[in-house]
């Protein structure tokens, strides 16, 4: 039994292991030219900004992934957001109508570790209705959305040259603030120098 | 004996604590903004609902809850009302009902009555539609509608807000067919001794972070 025990520990390990070394890697999610126009897409894998499990509470969670984008010789920075919040009772259709709104031109704010700030502005207004599902005793409201940042070089420079400790996403009534798990510091830096390297 | 001495007099200053600090300034937040750089003040919820609003109108329909708060970010402030209000209906309200039960156009004022008869007003300038429930109960469905409207408050008004005593407030909103908004299109409320500390309170905290900040 002990020996059994000790054989999964072993492997469980070296899977973890595996997997944050794999983490470190440049991976390419897709890479791809379009057959009949010839244009080049390419989109590393998204990282969790924040922990394993996210921003989690009791009554709601939520998470940011980053990659890095490029098409047609343009590049930007590709987020993604995802909500879940837990309510008490089924929400009505129309409350569930553009749940996350966010112009084009929004700002994406993001500190970098030396405490200074680099601003992008969206290029793709979003709008995303949230879904409804019931989860007894209560219900659950899901909504997301993926938002594109056009890069420049001085951008890249600019993200590429230092970790970053926190992400501001604004939307048309608010903003959301992210703080970077220690684990992610480098992903949006990474994500982009991955980018590079495969063009 | 003894321990039951020590205790009461445990209880007694945990009480007194417990009192002193629900008269200091509660906050929320009271930061610099890591981003930009201003200050952010968030003063906490402080209810004003009057016993009789919060003791029979529960279940029934009628309910007129309100709680004020106070924010102000760079200068620029707040005031805060939320409130849940109800009524009681025979019918099932469909979804369109709901989706028409409570809503607070921008532009829509907010009016104080004060002591000496004037009146304070403020305007909302975003547009609030409430979250509307109904609930089946004994034979009625009672609709609940929840919202939090914030009203641009400048400098002078607050002065007056907290060194003038008010009486009346009321709010404009509409509704499709519930009673909680008057024929009139307004909510309202008489401010009672409570409401006027809640409300003073507020304003004061609102105050005294904004002077800290500045000073």
């Amino acid at each position: 039994m002990i020996r059994w025990l000790a054989v999964t520990a072993l492997v469980a390990s070296a899977t973890f292991a595996g997997g944050s070394a794999m983490a470190a890697d440049c991976k390419i999610d897709t890479d791809e030219t379009d057959k009949f126009t010839k244009v080049r897409t390419v989109i590393t894998r998204r990282n969790s900004l924040e922990s394993f499990w996210g921003d989690s509470s009791k009554d709601r969670q939520r998470d940011i992934y980053v990659a890095a984008y490029y098409k047609d010789g343009h590049k930007a920075l590709q987020i993604q957001l995802w909500f879940s919040n837990y309510v008490e009772r089924m929400p009505p259709k129309y409350e569930l109508k553009n749940a996350l709104v966010i112009p084009k031109d929004s700002k994406l704010l993001i500190m970098m570790a030396d405490g200074s700030i680099v601003t992008l502005h969206s290029i793709n207004p979003v709008k995303s209705d949230a879904r409804a599902t019931r989860s007894s005793p209560r219900a659950t409201v899901d909504f997301g959305a993926t938002i594109y940042y056009p890069l420049t070089d001085e951008l890249i420079t600019a993200l590429t040259s230092q970790g970053a400790s926190k992400v501001r996403v604004h939307t048309v009534e608010e903003h959301y603030d992210f703080k970077i798990h220690e684990k992610s510091l480098t992903d949006i830096g990474d994500a982009i120098n991955c980018l590079q390297a495969s063009l | 004996m003894k321990q039951l001495i020590a205790l009461s007099i445990a209880f007694s200053l945990f009480a007194t604590n417990a009192h002193a600090g629900s008269d200091s300034c509660k906050y929320k937040k009271n930061k610099l903004d890591d981003f930009t750089g201003e200050r952010l003040v968030k003063v906490d919820w402080v209810d004003m609902t009057g016993w009789a609003s919060s003791t029979f109108n529960r279940t029934i329909g009628g309910r007129k809850d309100i709680e004020v708060a106070a924010e102000s970010t760079g200068g620029r402030s707040l005031l805060k009302f939320r409130l849940k209000v109800s009524d009681a209906v025979k019918n099932q309200p469909r979804e369109s009902d709901l989706h028409s039960a409570l809503y607070v156009p921008a532009g829509s004022p907010l009016e104080f009555t004060m002591a000496d008869e004037s009146i304070i007003q403020l305007i909302v300038d975003e547009d609030v539609r409430g979250k509307s429930r109904a609930k089946y109960d004994d034979g009625w469905f009672v609709v609940t509608s929840k919202f939090t409207v914030r009203y641009p408050l400048d400098a002078e008004l607050a002065e007056r807000l907290l060194n003038e005593d008010s009486v009346y407030l009321r709010l404009g909103a509409r509704s499709h067919k519930y009673d909680f908004v008057t024929d009139k299109g307004t909510i309202e409320f008489n401010i009672n001794n409570k409401a006027q500390q809640a409300l003073k309170k507020v304003v004061g905290c609102l105050n005294q972070a904004q002077q800290e900040a500045t000073t």
